[in-house]
Formats: C-alpha cells, sequence, structure tokens
C-alpha cells in the first residue's frame, strides 16, 4: 500500500484533529498536492482505483468531501464509478450514501433526485445535509416547500440553521413567496419567529426597521399582518404613524452605522 | 531560586530557545510569576512535559497585560487566519457539508472581491454574505488572537503592509501549500485588547514574538522591514469586518 493512502486513510480516520500549529492530516495532504505536481497525480491514481473502498471503509469517509472541494479535483471516470456504486444500492450507510452523492455532485454529476430526496435513512441521521442536497433537486416547488416547513416543526431546523441556508430557502420561495413564508413563520415557536421575520425582511429588501420594530411590539397575534406589509400591502393609519417615529430613529441609526462599520452596512 | 537561576536551568535543559528565554525573562510579568513558571519549568523532564505544563500555567492567565494605551479607536488591527481552519469552524457552525459550504464561502469572497473593486455583488454573493456577517460568529475558535497594529494606525490594518513579505513579517509558521486570509477590524469594536506577554503565547509561538511588543519577524526578510506592533485580544467577531477579505497563498 502506497504510504500516500495510508496517510489518505489516516487522516481521514483522525476527521478534525489538528496538530499543535492547528493542521490537520488531511490540510498535510492537501498543501503536498498544491505544491508537488507527482503526490497531486499519486493520489488521483490512488482515487480513480480506490474511491469505493475508501467511501466503504474509511472511518470517516465525510473528509472525502473536503479533500474533493479543496484540490478542486475534476475527473470523469471517478464521476462514473461513484454513479455506478451508488446506483448499484450496494452502499448501506446513510452517511457513507451521502458522502457519495456529495462526491458526485463535486464532481458536476448530478443523481435523479429519488437517490437523495427519497433517501428516507439519511434524512433521519442526517436531516440538514439531506436538505441540502434534497432542496436544489426537486422539482416540485411544494413539495419542497412542506420539506422545510415540516423539519421546522420537527425542531431539526432553526433560524441558525436557515440563516446561511438564505440562498436555498429562496429557490424553495415559488412565484409568491409570502405565503410560503408567512407558513415557514408560523411553523416556528415565539421567540424564532421573531428573528424569522427580522431575517427575511432583510433578505426581501423590505423596510427592515418598520417590519422589525412593529415585530417587536405586536408578535405573534399581528404576524399575518406583518407579513402582508412586507408584501407591499397598505399600512393601516394608526400603525403609519408609529411606524414612522420608528423608522426615523432607525434611519438614523442606520446612516451612522454605514460610516463607521463596513462589515455591518454590507449587510444593507 | 532567582529568576536568572531558574532561566540558567532551563536553558541547560534546552526546554527553551534563546528567543522564548529572552521573551519570557523580560516581559511585563511579576517576578513572582516568572519564578512560578520558570521553577515548573525547569522540573519538567523533556519538551513534551514542558508544553503540558505551559498549557497548564497560562490557563486563567491569558490577556492579563497592560492596556494599550496609545490605541486609537478607529486604527485597524488585523490577522491572517489560516483559511483551512477558517473554514472548518464556520462550516461545522453552518452544520453544512464541505461542498455546500464551499459555495457559499466562494460567494462570500467574490462579494469580497466585488466590495473591493466597486462592483456590485449578485443576489446569490448577498446571500452569502449575510450568512457569514449574521452569523455573528468569532473569526477564531480558540478564544485568543494576537492582532498586528498598523503602522500608520490607519483604519484598514493592512493599508500599506499588505505583500508576500507579511507572513513572514509577522512571524507565523506557514505551510507551503496553505492559504491565509485577511481579516481586519477598527480597534473600538476588539474586545479586551492588551500587550501580549508570554502566557498569551502557546508553547509554539513561544519564541516568534518579541516581548517588546513587536511581532519577530523570521529569516529572509528585507532588513528595512521591522516587526509589527502587536496586542492579544478576544477573538473579533465576523460582522466586525471593516475591509473586505482576501485570501493568500504561501
Amino acid at each position: 500500500m502506497s504510504s500516500l493512502r495510508t496517510d489518505l486513510m489516516e487522516a481521514l480516520a483522525n476527521g478534525d484533529v489538528a496538530d499543535d500549529d492547528g493542521y490537520t492530516a488531511l490540510d498535510l495532504i492537501v498543501y503536498r498536492c498544491r505544491t508537488d505536481s507527482g503526490s497531486f497525480d499519486e493520489l488521483k491514481s490512488i482515487l480513480r482505483n480506490q474511491i469505493i473502498e475508501i467511501i466503504e471503509t474509511a472511518d470517516d469517509a465525510t473528509g472525502l468531501i473536503e479533500l474533493f472541494v479543496s484540490l478542486e479535483i475534476n475527473d470523469p471516470s471517478l464521476a462514473d464509478s461513484i454513479e455506478r456504486f451508488v446506483t448499484s444500492g450496494r452502499l448501506r450507510e446513510p452517511r457513507r450514501r451521502m458522502v457519495a452523492v456529495t462526491l458526485l455532485r463535486a464532481l458536476g454529476r448530478s443523481l435523479p433526485p429519488q437517490y437523495i430526496v427519497n433517501d428516507a435513512e439519511l434524512r433521519d441521521v442526517a436531516p440538514l445535509q439531506w436538505l441540502d442536497l434534497s432542496l436544489p433537486v426537486m422539482s416540485d416547488v411544494g413539495e419542497a416547500q412542506n420539506a422545510v416547513v415540516s423539519m421546522i416543526t420537527r425542531k431539526e431546523l432553526g433560524v441558525d440553521e436557515i440563516t446561511p441556508r438564505l440562498h436555498l430557502l429562496w429557490t424553495v420561495c415559488g412565484a409568491t413567496p409570502i405565503p410560503f413564508l408567512q407558513r415557514v413563520a408560523s411553523a416556528f415557536s415565539d421567540g424564532e419567529q421573531r428573528r424569522f421575520i427580522e431575517l427575511v425582511a432583510d433578505e426581501f429588501e423590505i423596510k427592515l426597521k418598520l417590519i422589525e420594530t412593529t415585530v417587536l411590539h405586536h408578535l405573534p397575534r399581528r404576524m399575518g399582518k406583518l407579513m402582508n406589509i412586507a408584501g407591499g400591502a397598505t399600512i393601516p393609519p394608526r400603525d403609519k404613524r408609529m411606524l414612522a417615529d420608528h423608522n426615523k430613529k432607525a434611519r438614523q441609526n442606520a446612516v451612522v452605522q454605514r460610516f463607521e462599520d463596513f462589515g455591518r452596512a454590507a449587510q444593507r | 531560586m532567582t529568576v536568572e537561576d531558574a532561566l540558567r536551568k532551563v536553558l541547560s535543559k534546552n526546554l527553551l530557545d534563546a528567543a522564548a528565554a529572552e521573551n519570557v525573562a523580560n516581559c511585563a510579568t511579576s517576578k513572582t510569576v516568572k519564578e512560578d513558571y520558570l521553577a515548573g519549568l525547569g522540573n519538567c523532564a523533556d519538551t513534551n512535559a514542558a508544553k503540558i505544563f505551559h498549557s497548564d500555567f497560562r490557563r486563567g492567565k491569558v490577556r492579563k497585560g497592560a492596556v494599550v494605551a496609545d490605541l486609537d479607536p478607529m486604527e485597524g488591527l488585523g490577522f491572517l487566519a489560516k483559511e483551512d481552519s477558517f473554514k472548518r469552524a464556520i462550516r461545522d457552525a453552518f452544520k453544512m457539508d464541505s461542498l455546500t459550504f464551499e459555495t457559499t464561502y466562494r460567494d462570500w469572497l467574490s462579494y469580497n472581491a466585488k466590495r473591493n473593486s466597486g462592483e456590485k455583488p449578485s443576489n446569490q454573493e448577498l446571500r452569502a454574505a449575510r450568512a457569514f456577517l449574521d452569523s455573528k460568529l468569532p473569526t477564531r475558535m480558540d478564544g485568543e488572537a494576537w492582532l498586528f497594529r498598523n503602522p500608520q494606525q490607519r483604519s484598514d490594518a493592512f493599508e500599506g503592509v499588505l505583500d508576500d513579505h507579511l507572513p513572514k513579517r509577522l512571524g507565523l509558521k506557514l505551510k507551503p501549500g496553505e492559504r491565509r486570509l485577511t481579516m481586519s477590524f477598527l480597534a473600538k469594536n476588539v474586545r479586551t485588547v492588551r500587550s501580549p506577554r508570554f502566557l498569551d503565547a502557546t508553547w509554539g509561538y513561544l519564541n516568534l514574538w518579541d516581548w517588546r511588543g513587536k511581532t519577530r519577524p523570521l529569516p529572509g526578510l528585507p532588513v528595512s522591514m521591522d516587526g509589527l506592533c502587536e496586542t492579544v485580544a478576544v477573538p473579533p467577531k465576523l460582522n466586525d469586518l471593516n475591509r473586505p477579505i482576501e485570501a493568500i497563498a504561501i
């Protein structure tokens, strides 16, 4: 067995364990391949000939995804091998199936949706990873929306998880986002509901501060109404006055903030 | 045992090199603490034991150096983050697999590049940027950061110093093939900024800073390039970044 192959298996077993200087064994393999084309060729050859065995036997095969991504590995024959393997149904462990499907995607190859969307085992074991893989390939928007709402109801998806996944949420909003966002918001508990509205208010480029300050006072009773405001509906005169006051202060704060801090200003 | 005696013993056992010993002996820490430290270190059988002792000894004693008196709230403090460690930490916080995360991360980098060049970022890039900025995650997960000060006290910590020599100038341990990310913050947004002491340094970096409060450049730098003043602090948060980040290949 080549030493690089041994190093690779050890690196996969070590996972995210770093040495005193903060480098993992996988980092060192990546750097070696970046700076030495001979090592990179050897690694590609090992992967080409043994990828299935590695996926099946590595202590933690998820490191393979990091390896493929970091080295931008792109090899059609590798994709062929993995695709044949996944479609054969031989992979029993859901996490290893997830790795194989993700590697295929990293190689620019996609499988028919059922291989991932219908994988109930993976959905139970790694719900967020299942969602990340499934949403982009679900052809039916309603199905995708139901998946999101049901994960929130089961407490598998919170605002902390949605924040880095706004791009995914956007893809399943469909032509009329507000009803879907209302469904999502309703699925959250009170505290999360407010945070979610703040998040989407920003995303939908509506008057953030207007929604934000109102929500603080009226959640959850006036939730649907506020979401309608977010969608551009008329604001009742009584609310208009109150919101105008809030908004004035918020605008002043926002202007100061913009000048003070690039990072925060960048979000607006 | 005096500091000098304890230091001689530690040096004779090769537990510290000259630069590390100089840092311990001269840094602004009380004599008692130095004596306790060096006496304990001198009793270690080898460097492995010394490393463990050092790590135990500094627990609860980090960021207790002097407040940086001349720190301007609007000056930039910066560091070069290890890209891989940074990505792993944020990826885990996002609970994403490496591929999904990489897409978001590259969009964020692209957002930064466009901000830098004055181009308008795409919606996808804006969403990625929000994922990072709204997360309010710390830029380092190990609880401590060494940040250099911009020599001209500019708000962008990297202004005038970002060149091929910077990693060496900062005295960083580097691996060929790795990448570093430029991270800059306004001093007013960085918590608990202190002058560094030897107790702030991990074992591996004990000899890679200068007790006078400057970085200790690695060999091979042009003679005109001195170390940069540096501080230790609580790692600032992502939403406090005050310049677009860039990835630098080593």
